[in-house]
């Protein structure tokens, strides 16, 4: 019975994007935890993470956008300054509660502090302060909470848990010792192993809509069913768990994973005034709910390849959506819907020496565009206001929305995409890299990787300057992994910015920007 | 001294990708806000918080002539009157319509109570002056945008700015207001008269656009009795459909002297066209 329970609890748990071992290390991990054992258990694991960093002319100098808006914040007294400083800090403890037999399982992610600034909210004037206030929604942030419990045919899971798979382009736990966001869903699973494979049936409570307080002024009801979000997603895969990959490549032999999810979203109505920020938000009543006819499908297939010296992963995103009336506005309404068609992709390839001291790696990435600029934060619409006066208001510019956004917290660079344009969004990159371990001990090893980015927009007319070279970037790293827990990155970058972001408006290039960032870890 | 460590090389010229002054910051340029000035509450009522004005920005208009309109709309059998002015007339061109600030004019001395000026035509050669009250929208007058027009210059000051919109309005809401101008000068020539306007909200449903259906607008029926001091009155009437937040959406002017009040061929037809 032992034998069998224990790939089926694994299997089930790496299927529903769950994270299955207490760190939390969501889809593609072993999901080894839920082993029999007698007695109940609890396992904690975490991170305590401090960043420091300093941001150099960001703002590339080329001016602000379109919209009055530099690409970057600048310093406030001194406009012409070129560096911004600063520094944040995590405590991250994944928790997992094992019952008695160890077929039942609660997990909690609790993010303490979570990038809390360093010297944020001093006590006092801030020149005379000795301490800092610690309090606000960033002290205590409890991310996920879920169950697990398996039974003979699957495992059944339900709660708010991680949702990552392939190789985190769309969906992301954020779980990497750098991320920052992660995505979680409130969802049931049900998971099961079946002809070699896991199969899995998940449904995702993705939004409730409006909600008032009952009479006990504790719990909700959700106050118009047909406003909820609601997602349905079946996957299908073929998945090793890590162990069991390094000990097959070990011994020379290859290891192929694949897998491949659809989900389907929709949504009939909307009330956009509960999050729609506007100065005089109205009562919530009939008038408030707007029709949306929103569907959404998306189609996701992985695969992964490796061998002793190789690792080849690929994964390919698409997603189709339609939206019968995308305005956020009550009682407006678009004329035509809006049709969306996105396209992702991203290929990494690895080479590596037997014991893994050196590597060379290859990546290429693709995100689908349209012509809406790649730097707003949303699309706007102006509209009159009294008199022919406008207002600005957040809806499709028009009736397309195709360009493909990869998660924030799926990283390839350090300035273009994670601090400018915010993720790899409706761009081409290709990113060489080579990594080698200087030096090394029983107490940890010294190694230094560096990675160069170059990066085009799909489509440039959604640049500022309507071109299509957005620059290159060379990220150096020297990095000490102790082995006893405790990681110190010191990471470099250098963007060189291409014609597309320019300015043409004030006849201005974008000039070169650069940052500095050390991370210090402390794993348990 | 010891020798630099050629693995921070890398390290140390990111650092000097950032060196020098920033050049290029706009002072004034922010993050700008992200809180949206006004959200209809779809009552019915045309309150003055629902309608803001922004100075400098400009929206575009369908602007086409000579366009068959049904003032009256067509109620359905959910007992809901609904306006088409959605129609594509190959006749539309795009024109933009905005609030200014009336400081910088050239008739800002000739108007001390004004606040801010619309163009009244599509050509963009006539400015109304207005100003907003606890009672509602008046006009102070109206001027040529250009200081010397080739068709001669335009400056009719009203002695007391009248009420064209009054706030809050609502379906039944009538008013009448008159301004009297003495000294004006119209096209170059001298100008005395009497505008009488006679303002009626006659309805209220849903108004649909080529782009945008509103849910929700009030229709203004405007008539407006221009009694020079010599020579014959000129009537001329107007249907415009507000919506709560954005303001007039929509605009049918009849010809001149048109006296069915749901006259049904526009000498010029405005719609908001994003």
């Amino acid at each position: 019975m032992r034998l069998r329970t224990r790939p089926l609890f694994a299997l089930a748990c790496a299927a529903i994007g769950g994270a299955p071992a207490a760190h939390a290390t969501g889809l593609m991990d072993t999901g080894d935890d839920l082993v029999p054992h007698d007695d109940a258990r609890v396992v904690v694991h975490g991170a305590m993470r401090v960043r420091g960093e300093a941001l150099g002319n960001l703002d590339l100098d080329r001016g602000p956008l379109e919209n009055g808006v530099p690409l970057f914040p600048v310093p406030l007294a001194d406009r012409k300054g070129q560096w911004l400083l600063g520094g944040d800090l995590r405590l991250r403890t994944d928790l997992a509660f094992y019952a008695p037999g160890g077929r039942t399982a609660v997990k909690v992610r609790v993010d303490v502090l979570d990038d809390v600034p360093l010297g944020d909210r001093p006590v006092g004037v801030p020149a005379a302060a000795t301490s800092v206030i610690t309090s606000g929604d960033r002290v205590l942030r409890v991310k996920r909470a879920w169950g697990e419990t398996a039974t003979p045919v699957g495992l059944l899971a339900a709660g708010r848990m991680g949702n990552a798979w392939g190789t985190g382009m769309l969906a992301n736990g954020g779980d990497c010792a750098d991320c920052d966001s992660g995505d979680a869903a409130d969802r049931i699973a049900f998971v099961s192993p079946i002809f070699g494979h896991v199969a899995a049936l998940a449904y995702d409570f993705s939004v409730a809509g409006p909600t008032a307080l009952r009479k006990d002024g504790v719990r909700s009801v959700a106050l118009e069913p047909t406003s909820a979000v609601k997602s349905l997603t079946f996957a299908f895969m073929h998945w090793t768990d890590e162990p069991t990959r390094k000990r097959r490549t070990g011994f020379g032999r290859t290891v192929f994973d694949y897998g491949a999810y659809a989900s389907w979203r929709t949504q009939a109505r909307d009330v956009p005034s509960t999050y729609v920020p506007f100065a005089n938000t109205p009562p919530l009543s009939a008038l408030q709910v707007v029709a949306r006819g929103w569907q959404a499908l998306a189609l996701d297939g992985w695969l992964r390849h490796e061998g002793k010296h190789h690792r080849v992963e690929l994964e390919v995103a698409h997603l189709r959506a339609s939206i019968e009336d995308a305005s956020l506005l009550p009682g407006v309404s678009l004329a035509k819907p809006v049709q969306s068609a996105q396209t992702g992709l991203v290929l990494d390839s690895s080479f590596r020496t037997e014991d893994d001291q050196h590597a060379a790696e290859l990546q290429l990435g693709y995100a689908s565009s349209d012509a809406s600029p790649l730097f707003a934060s949303g699309n706007t619409l102006r509209i009159p206001a009294a008199d022919g006066s406008t207002q600005t208001i957040p809806v499709p510019e028009n009736d397309r929305l195709d360009r493909f956004s990869m998660h924030p917290d799926f990283r390839v660079d350090r300035i273009l995409f994670r601090e400018l344009v915010g993720r790899v969004s409706g761009a081409a990159y290709v990113r060489p890299s080579v990594r080698g371990t200087l030096a090394g001990n029983h107490t940890g090893r010294l190694v230094a990787s560096l990675a160069a980015i170059a990066s085009m927009a799909t489509n440039a007319a959604s640049t500022p300057a309507g071109k299509s070279f957005l620059g290159v970037e060379v990220d150096p790293t020297l990095a000490w992994q102790g082995t006893d827990g405790f990681t110190l990155s010191l990471e470099g970058a250098a963007f060189f910015p291409g014609e597309a972001l320019g300015n043409p408006t004030a006849k201005l290039e974008a000039k070169p920007a650069g940052l500095l960032r050390v991370r210090l870890s402390y794993a348990f | 001294m010891k020798r630099f460590p050629r693995f921070l090389l890398p390290l140390a010229l990111t650092a000097a990708a950032a060196c020098g002054d920033n050049m290029t910051f706009v002072e004034g340029s922010g993050e700008g806000t992200t809180v949206l000035p006004c959200a209809p509450n779809l009552d019915g009522t045309l309150a003055a918080s629902e309608l803001p004005v922004v100075l400098g920005g400009e929206a575009r208009f369908r602007v086409a002539n000579g366009i068959p309109v049904n003032l009256d709309g067509v109620v359905g059998s959910d007992g809901r009157r609904r306006f088409d002015f959605a129609g594509r007339y190959g006749a539309d061109r795009f024109v933009g319509f905005g609030a200014a600030s009336l400081t910088e004019r050239w008739y800002a001395a000739s108007f001390p109570g004004g606040e801010f000026v619309a163009a009244l035509d599509a050509a963009g050669t006539l400015d109304g002056v207005y100003s907003r009250a606890a009672e509602g929208l008046r006009l102070h007058g109206v001027a040529s945008r250009l200081e010397a027009p080739g068709e001669g210059k335009t400056l009719l000051v009203y002695e007391a700015p009248v009420l064209v919109l009054p706030l809050p309005l609502r379906v039944g809401s009538t008013w009448v207001s008159t301004g009297r101008v003495t000294g004006g000068t119209l096209r170059g020539s001298p100008y005395n008269g009497t505008d009488r306007y006679e303002g009626l909200a006659a309805g209220a449903g849903e108004l649909r656009l080529p782009e945008l259906t509103f849910a929700s607008v009030l229709e203004v029926r405007l008539k407006t009795t221009v009694s020079p001091s010599s020579g014959a009155p000129v009537v001329r009437r107007q249907a415009g459909f507000y919506a709560e937040c954005f303001g007039e959406v929509a605009r049918a002017t009849a010809a001149d002297n048109e006296e069915n009040a749901s006259f049904t061929t526009a000498q010029e037809v405005r719609r908001f066209a994003p």
